[in-house]
């Protein structure tokens, strides 16, 4: 509660996520709305791919800018004031001191992430509707990534010595450094955070890679193993249209265009088919019916659009 | 062997310095021992070094006969280091709090250690605050309350006036005869000669005397130099301050 980079990172994430929220809420609105209304809000879009995933963006934001510092802070902080020098006294286990500073950056982290569960709230006052599976799965991978971030900045900042300004260390590292460009930069480093945070940064790239390839290796590992296994053999006729009847049931798939979406759908899909009076025929109607008024044009009708039209 | 904590033959270096060289000392139950020497002599790395909070390049440290490994003594001894501000942006009555809370201390023990090293006015100030002395006293008290058989105090009178150091010193020594073995590193010699039983002399990081202050005053006298005629050189030395400048 005393540390003052966490209640900067308090007053800077509500903002943030405000703002994700305010504009994904809105572009959500302009994009799925029929002729500028809101109806059909909640229809035509997936929540999650627009509301939740540009809210919770700006807690990447945070974890990636904000969130360090309170970690760094934390860490070289009681090493500067030798706090540390007095905790390392208590008999427990290395381990469990971590854990206990794991844990204590994660509960400010997730009071750091109200803002967002409240943009939860707001929603469903609005009438938006909200499947908690989903919701849970993108708060606990944004836990996820700041436990990441915290594991990162903590080792980070385990190997620097002081939290604040020190021009005298950047001075010491410069002369400590062999190599001439790596001297340079080093100069130009005035503070042990911005080396953290270099250090961070750089780190992050690596894990992320590497963090890709292992989901990667891991899921065709599975596949390896569990498609053999699963297929027994090769699928007759018959065991085909079994496993299909199968999907069929289990599985229900519903598409809902906006009107927009219609019409490109129809005029790339289906107008081809049809002979050209027709086909100008159907686009009139179905322009008039999403309250369009120009005449769309038959030709190239796979690349016609609503915008298209109404300028011709 | 006498009860306590001995040290033997503790050896560290910083590159091609030897800061510490061959330390051997025995820390006895109950007293308060002194560790006296000049700027650079290495008491600090030596405690540092006791008290695990720093490694030794070898050497072994034993209570009751039994080696104790750097990461175990924390059950045994507690160490303050000099010059560290600790939990700046707490209040002094948290970090007092905190200190009985996470080492185990005595909460009985709270309000006499307050009164003695008058702390009472600081209670509520941020510990990042506070004047030299005034947190040179708050660590003294998150010292003592501290639980720990062995309490080590690198320079407990450093930024102490007359008047404070008068009054810390009588603390220190109450604090030993209410059972607790006090361990201190001191360069103020009227203060050390006041306060402790039995003073360690450290010089370049080697142990050159060990003793009360008779003991010492003795070997003193045998190490001066001794002309043909078989009359020492010099004066004898006369209270601590001209032994350990002798012996140092």
């Amino acid at each position: 509660m005393a540390s003052r980079s966490w209640w900067v990172m308090l007053l800077l994430i509500g903002p943030l996520v405000g703002m994700a929220f305010i504009s994904a809420v809105r572009t959500y609105g302009e994009l799925s709305g029929v002729n500028g209304t809101v109806a059909g809000v909640g229809e035509a879009f997936s929540p999650l791919i627009g509301i939740w995933a540009p809210t919770f963006s700006a807690c990447e934001l945070a974890a990636a800018f904000l969130l360090p510092f309170v970690t760094i802070r934390l860490v070289s902080g009681d090493r500067q004031s030798g706090a540390l020098k007095l905790e390392l006294q208590h008999p427990m286990p290395a381990m469990a001191r971590m854990s206990a500073k794991a844990i204590v950056l994660l509960a400010a982290w997730i009071i750091a992430s109200l803002p967002p569960l409240l943009g939860i709230v707001l929603w469903r006052l609005y009438g938006g509707t909200t499947y908690a599976p989903e919701l849970t799965a993108v708060f606990a991978g944004h836990v996820l990534n700041a436990g990441l971030t915290v594991a990162l900045a903590c080792a980070t900042a385990a190997v620097t010595d002081h939290p604040s300004t020190v021009h005298a260390r950047s001075k010491h590292v410069a002369r400590a450094e062999a190599d001439r460009g790596t001297r340079r930069i080093s100069r130009r480093i005035s503070t042990a955070s911005s080396r953290s945070n270099m250090s961070l940064a750089a780190s992050q790239g690596p894990a992320g890679t590497a963090l890709h390839r292992i989901r990667t290796c891991s899921r065709r590992t599975t596949r390896s193993f569990v498609l053999p296994c699963r297929a027994r053999g090769p699928l007759g006729q018959d065991r085909q249209h079994q496993l299909f009847q199968r999907l069929r049931d289990r599985f229900e798939v519903t598409t809902r265009y906006s009107p927009c979406a219609k019409l490109h759908f129809c005029s790339s899909v289906f107008l081809h088919r049809l002979p050209p009076s027709r086909k100008r025929r159907r686009l009139a109607e179905a322009l008039a019916e999403a309250g369009g008024h120009s005449r769309p044009t038959t030709r190239g009708s796979s690349c016609w659009s609503p915008i298209r039209a109404a300028q011709s | 062997m006498i009860p306590g904590l001995h040290v033997h033959q503790l050896h560290k270096r910083y590159g091609s310095i030897a800061a510490l060289a061959d330390v051997s000392l025995t820390v006895r139950e109950g007293e308060v021992l002194g560790v006296i020497g000049p700027n650079g002599a290495g008491k600090t790395t030596l405690f540092e070094c006791i008290a695990g909070v720093l490694p030794a390049d070898s050497g072994t440290v034993m209570v009751k006969d039994q080696p104790v490994p750097g990461p175990d003594r924390g059950s045994h001894l507690f160490f303050m280091p000099d010059g560290i501000a600790p939990w700046a942006s707490q209040t002094v009555g948290w970090a007092l709090d905190f200190t009985v809370g996470f080492f185990g201390g005595d909460a009985a023990r709270l309000a006499g250690v307050i009164e003695r090293l008058h702390i009472e006015p600081l209670m509520r100030r941020r510990a990042g605050t506070l004047s030299k002395g005034e947190r040179k006293r708050v660590l003294l008290a998150i010292a003592m309350l501290t639980p720990q058989p062995l309490m080590m105090a690198d320079e407990p009178f450093d930024g102490l006036d007359l008047r404070q150091s008068r009054e810390v010193g009588t603390a220190l020594r109450e604090h030993a005869a209410a059972g607790r073995t006090v361990f201190l590193s001191i360069h103020q010699i009227a203060d050390a000669e006041r306060v402790c039983d039995r003073f360690v002399l450290l010089s370049a990081g080697r142990v050159c005397g060990e003793g009360t202050l008779d003991e010492l005053t003795a070997l003193a006298r045998a190490r001066l130099a001794v002309d043909d005629a078989g009359r020492r050189q010099g004066a004898d030395p006369n209270g601590l301050e001209e032994v350990v400048l002798a012996l140092t």
